[in-house]
């Protein structure tokens, strides 16, 4: 039970990091088209601090990783609504 | 049964160690986070000056040594998304340039469009060439 869960937090921090140097503050490599969609609903922006407080919960590593994610997607999104 | 990856009595604990005060701080600070853009703009600058930020970090220190390291890492997503909103400015040249306020005659388009407002030039300057 362990190892498995200690292989699905390294994929969710792997996972996470990927997104986060690949898409984060990079405003040539675009979100997909149904996160920018969402962004513009409450309910999407508390489910996404939800998930923050859910990965808190159970890793802490993972929630580091998952809140850093949370805020460059949030920041980027507020950016493109007010544009630099 | 499957055994969850957390005992059911750490979340217990966890949730019934919470009082509603701080359940109401969570609450506010997952509001700040879901509405950071709507948040008016003279706060992010207030939270973007020095003082702004000493006191951000103080309050984030502050609440992962009372509440906990999960209710700082909250604290400290709001206050990076005001840091992040202050630190979006206007367009143009606010402040370095006089501007006029337009009332003379207007183009047609400009008639149309109800733009533009204010004007930092009305005035051109022109020298005659001189030979090299």
């Amino acid at each position: 039970m362990n190892d498995i869960d200690s292989i699905v937090r390294s994929v969710i921090i792997v996972v996470a990091c990927y997104f986060i140097v690949q898409y984060s503050a990079m405003y040539e490599e675009e979100y997909g088209k149904k996160l920018i969609d969402l962004y513009v609903y409450p309910w999407w922006r508390i489910l996404i601090v939800l998930l923050i407080i859910a990965s808190a919960i159970w890793c802490p590593t993972v929630s580091i990783v998952v809140a850093f994610l949370a805020f460059f997607y949030l920041s980027d999104m507020n950016t493109l609504i007010a544009p630099l | 049964m499957k055994e969850l990856p957390i005992p059911l009595s750490d979340i217990r604990q966890y949730i019934t160690s919470t009082s509603p005060l701080m359940l109401v701080y969570g609450a506010i600070l997952v509001l700040i986070i879901v509405y950071s853009s709507e948040i008016p703009v003279h706060y992010k600058q207030f939270a973007d000056s020095s003082l702004g930020r000493v006191i951000g970090i103080a309050v984030v220190y502050g609440t992962i040594h009372t509440l906990g390291w999960v209710y700082g890492l909250l604290v400290a997503l709001a206050f990076l998304l005001l840091l992040h909103g202050g630190m979006q400015v206007k367009e143009g040249f606010f402040g370095l340039m006089s501007e006029k306020a337009t009332t003379n005659k207007r183009w047609y388009v400009e008639r149309i469009l109800g733009k533009p407002n204010k004007i930092v030039t009305d005035q051109v300057i022109t020298t005659a060439p001189a030979n090299a």
